[in-house]
């Protein structure tokens, strides 16, 4: 098992497309810094009145809105990186992990050798869940990192009056410690992504098409999730997409601890589901390419 | 080299279906210890399907097989470092090198001595390359590299599907000479299916025929060839009749010219008779030499006799 582990390392980390993942989310979080930055002047305007408003305007409200965690805060926010940037990346990872080596050959040089087919995939799926947390942990600490060096240090000031959570603010460390928690867990989320996308690369003969259906299920369980129809209501606790959208409520002032660790188990079975799929298929599978 | 002893692959009945499509048809194998065994076949007649079985990559649907005494694919694992193959084109990854790649393999069948790398770079003639990606190998070059990773663990059995394809006349000289060499400094024994004939009668010892997922001749390459039909060149004064006059002939079953000679096929071997009937005959024979049907000839043969019983039973 160490060795067919190692074997992955090795393969994974010398292929020059792993880092082309880490990349594009550096750049995604160089342009929220950049937005965030450019912005910085009217966005504390705005939020200031927002504030003040709230409280009746019986307060002055002064100090500084926008500081590094309000980077992190707004990525997870946004949904865009993390749901679609991130997931489709490590979903096009994880989904060539045995279809493209079943396309080119080289699973059937691999199985050729004395290795368990359980080893192969557990090898590839331990691999496959540090990127994907890896990302995102990436994400976040480019942010973060980001976020200090242009707009410096301070507590974390969060408006969501659209949303009708007010407004928050959170000390500096408190803050950082709570998006560490948050990103942890949508790591979490990412490793279920992964896990989905290998059992699909165990069945089909392509990465695009194992990478494309995972995505196309999370769209459509993130469509599902949506839609304002009461008989797709019954659906919701079980999809993953809603327990992905739970782990964001660690950031709240009074989290919902119990929803939180439901939701853990709901992607946590995901991922174990993923992961107990892909082995059984490949233990089965023909390898005739 | 000892002979058969005991078989180092055994198949009883192996089957496998695609579909509605038998692809391996109930086909019984041995290849004995220390044998080069020769796998021949037209397209689709079963041989990767029946090498993918032999390796486990492929589960037949019946009948069994039997690879160093190991029950395929449920025992594969226990004998899986004692073989080596290459299944078809070899497949590697690209953007690494040359060694790395079998680095790599190598630590999945346990680890080897880099010493051991170096060797089988050194035997296929891939050590002066080693750090290029495989990315910039030739075919060729690629099926060396699938050699040396078969050759990688020591192993005691290599399966080799198609091991001359992609190489040039050098390479083929170079590949043909290393078989021979494993087989007789190293007791390796070698299962290997070709398209080139020609190779197949200079490397093998033995050989099966197969065509439509079945055994249609199997035995050693040296009997094949000495049962095969005798046939005799002859030079003659006088070709149209010397025509007339073997036609007639009860030993003979077929006489073609060529070049100015005559080629007659004989039931048996009766050379001395021929040469006796043609100077009864009046004819003066200028030379007399007896001829042997290669392997390709034998092979297009049995090929022809398969299609015409198929045709037949159909």
């Amino acid at each position: 098992m160490l060795a067919a582990l190692r074997v992955e390392l090795s393969k994974f980390y010398r292929h020059r497309a792993t880092y082309a993942g880490f990349l594009l989310l550096a750049a995604m979080a160089g342009l929220v810094v950049y937005g965030a930055a450019q912005d910085a002047r009217g966005h504390e305007r705005r939020a200031k009145a927002e504030i003040q408003a709230s409280l009746g305007g019986d307060f002055i409200v002064a100090g500084k809105i926008m500081s590094a965690a309000f980077v992190p805060r707004a990525i997870l926010a946004a949904k865009l990186p993390v749901f679609v940037f991130v997931a489709s990346l490590v979903a096009m990872a994880a989904g060539g992990a045995i279809a493209s080596e079943y396309s080119n050959g080289t699973l059937r040089t691999l199985l050729s050798r004395p290795v368990r087919r359980t080893y192969v995939v557990l090898a590839k799926w331990l691999v496959n869940a540090g990127h994907a947390v890896s990302l995102i942990l990436f994400l976040g600490g480019v942010g973060t990192a980001l976020g200090y060096i242009f707009l410096g240090g301070g507590d974390l000031v969060w408006l969501d009056f659209a949303g009708g959570g007010g407004f928050q603010i959170v000390p500096e460390l408190e803050a950082l410690r709570e998006l560490t928690y948050a990103y942890l867990l949508q790591g979490l989320s990412m490793i279920a992504v992964a896990s989905i996308a290998l059992c699909i690369s165990c069945a089909v003969g392509r990465s695009a098409t194992a990478a494309g259906i995972t995505v196309a299920f999370l769209l459509l369980s993130g469509m599902l999730g949506v839609l304002p129809f009461e008989s797709l209501e019954k659906v919701h606790p079980y999809l993953l997409t809603t327990h992905m959208s739970t782990f964001e409520h660690v950031l709240d002032s009074a989290p919902e601890w119990g929803e939180i660790r439901r939701a853990v188990f709901w992607v946590g079975g995901y991922a174990a589901a993923g992961l107990l799929g892909a082995i059984a298929i490949l233990n089965r599978r023909e390898i005739q390419c | 080299m000892s002979d058969t002893i005991e078989p180092v692959i055994r198949t009883r009945g192996l089957t496998k279906r695609f579909g509605r499509r038998t692809a391996v048809d109930g086909l019984d194998l041995e290849v004995g210890r220390g044998r080069i065994f020769g796998f021949l076949g037209p397209n689709g007649a079963g041989k990767s399907t029946t090498i993918r079985m032999l390796l486990g990559l492929l589960r037949p649907h019946g009948g069994e097989a039997y690879v160093l005494g190991a029950r395929i694919p449920a025992e594969r694992l226990r004998v899986a470092g004692r073989v080596g193959a290459l299944a078809e084109a070899p497949a590697f990854y690209e953007y690494l090198s040359g060694r790395r790649n079998l680095e790599l393999l190598a630590r999945l069948s346990g680890g080897c001595d880099p010493r051991r790398i170096d060797e089988v770079l050194e035997l296929v003639g891939l050590r002066e390359r080693q750090h290029d990606r495989v990315g910039a190998y030739s075919h060729g070059m690629k099926q060396r590299l699938g050699l040396a990773q078969a050759l990688l663990p020591k192993p005691e059995l290599i399966i080799l599907d198609e091991p001359a394809t992609g190489l040039d006349p050098q390479g083929l000289v170079e590949v043909r000479g290393l078989m021979a060499h494993l087989r007789d400094a190293e007791g390796l024994t070698i299962f290997l299916s070709s398209h080139l004939l020609h190779e197949v009668e200079l490397i093998c010892t033995d050989v099966a025929v197969v065509a439509q997922g079945r055994v249609i001749r199997t035995g050693r390459v040296d009997d094949l060839l000495s049962r095969s039909t005798a046939q005799a060149d002859v030079q003659v004064d006088d070709l149209p009749r010397a025509i007339q006059v073997a036609e007639a002939l009860p030993y003979v079953s077929a006489v073609q010219t060529q070049d100015g000679w005559l080629r007659v096929s004989l039931t048996g071997e009766m050379i001395a008779d021929l040469n006796r009937d043609l100077v009864g005959a009046g004819l003066r024979v200028a030379a007399l030499s007896p001829a042997r049907s290669s392997l390709e000839e034998i092979y297009l043969t049995l090929m022809a006799e398969n299609r015409d019983a198929g045709g037949a039973a159909r």
